[in-house]
C-alpha cells in the first residue's frame, strides 16, 4: 500500500468535488486546499464534506471558530484526528492585596507618624487624615505584622519597652489567630555599639463586615526614655480577595 | 490575505468508489453553500488500498445521485 497525493489545480466556484474512481479503495489522510473570493456576501467557513455513493452527506469536517471574513482567501489543511488549536490566553498573576507604612514611632506613647503609605489595594487599605493609623477598611481576613526598632539612644539594662498594637472597629473586631509577639529583643549592635532593640508582633484579623478598622500602635518604656523606633506596619490579605472572606 | 487554518477530519475512514470528497465554503448559520467562493488548489494525501489508478477520478462539480429516502 501506497501514499499518494492527489491533486487538482483548477479554479471553480465552490463545492469542488472528488469522486473515487471505480474499484478503488482509499483512506484519506490529508486535505488542503486554496480558496479565493469571488465576491462572497456573507462571511464562510472552509468545509470538507464526505459523502458516500448516494450523495449522503458523512461528516462535515468545518468549524465555526475558523470563520473566513467576506473578501478573504484562505488556506486550508485538515487532518484526521486534529482539532484546531484554541488561541490560548495570557495567564493573569494575581497578587495578595497589600500595604506598607514605614513612619516614626516614639516611646513617649504618642501616635506614630507614618512618612510612607504605599498599597495598590486602595479598597482595601487607606491612611488615616492624621498619617498615624493605618486603616484596613476592606472585607476580607488579614495578616497584621508590625515592628519597631531602635536604633540609637542608650537604654538602661532594666529598660521596659511595651510596643500596644490593637484594631478598634464601629462593631468590635475579631482576633482569629495572635500569632505573637517575639518581645523586645537586642539584635545586635549598630555603629558605635549602640544595642538594637527590635520586636516584631504578627496576628491575623478578620473583617467579614467590611468596617472600617483602625490600627492603634504606641511604644513606651520604662523608665521614661525619649528614644525613636523606625516602626513598619505591613498588612496582606490572606483569604481569597476575589471570593468570600474566610 | 490568506488565513491558514486546520480543523479535524473523522480518523481511520475509509472511503469506497463512488464516494466524493467535496471542498466548500459553507455559511456558519445555515450550512448552505456560499456563492462567490473559488476553490483552487485541491490536494489530498490518501493511503490507496486497491493500489489502482486514482488519477482517473473525476474532480469538479457533478450531479450526484439522490439517495433511497431523497
Amino acid at each position: 500500500m501506497a501514499s499518494e497525493p492527489v491533486r487538482s489545480t483548477a479554479v471553480i466556484a465552490a463545492p469542488k468535488d472528488y469522486s473515487i474512481p471505480s474499484a478503488q479503495v482509499i483512506q484519506l489522510l490529508s486535505v488542503t486546499a486554496s480558496f479565493t473570493d469571488n465576491g462572497a456576501a456573507s462571511d464562510w467557513l472552509p468545509a470538507v464534506v464526505i459523502m458516500d455513493n448516494n450523495g449522503n452527506a458523512l461528516c462535515r469536517a468545518t468549524d465555526q471558530g475558523v470563520k473566513v471574513t467576506a473578501g478573504s482567501d484562505a488556506e486550508v489543511s485538515w487532518f484526521p484526528g486534529v482539532n484546531r488549536a484554541t488561541s490560548s490566553t495570557t495567564p493573569t498573576t494575581t497578587r495578595l492585596p497589600w500595604c506598607l507604612a514605614e513612619g516614626d514611632l516614639t516611646t513617649n506613647g504618642s501616635l506614630p507618624s507614618y512618612f510612607d503609605f504605599a498599597t495598590k489595594d486602595t479598597s482595601d487599605y487607606q491612611l488615616d487624615a492624621g498619617s498615624s493609623h493605618v486603616q484596613i477598611i476592606g472585607a476580607g481576613t488579614y495578616r497584621v505584622t508590625v515592628s519597631a526598632a531602635i536604633e540609637s539612644g542608650t537604654l538602661g539594662a532594666a529598660t521596659v519597652l511595651d510596643l500596644d498594637c490593637a484594631f478598634t472597629a464601629p462593631h468590635g473586631i475579631n482576633y482569629l489567630q495572635n500569632i505573637g509577639s517575639t518581645g523586645w529583643v537586642s539584635i545586635g549592635h549598630a555603629l558605635g555599639g549602640t544595642p538594637i532593640w527590635n520586636c516584631i508582633q504578627q496576628f491575623v484579623v478578620s473583617n467579614n463586615a467590611g468596617n472600617t478598622h483602625t490600627l492603634d500602635v504606641s511604644l513606651t518604656s520604662n523608665p521614661a526614655a525619649a528614644e525613636t523606633a523606625d516602626h513598619y506596619v505591613e498588612i496582606e490579605r490572606i483569604d481569597d480577595p476575589y471570593g468570600s472572606p474566610l | 490575505m490568506a488565513q491558514p487554518l486546520e480543523i479535524a477530519l473523522p480518523p481511520d475512514f475509509v472511503l469506497d468508489e463512488r464516494y466524493v470528497i467535496r471542498v466548500t465554503a459553507l455559511d456558519p448559520s445555515t450550512g448552505n453553500v456560499v456563492s462567490g467562493v473559488n476553490v483552487a488548489d485541491v490536494t489530498f494525501m490518501v493511503d490507496n488500498l486497491t493500489g489502482g489508478d486514482l488519477a482517473s477520478g473525476s474532480f469538479g462539480p457533478f450531479l450526484l445521485v439522490p439517495g433511497p429516502s431523497a
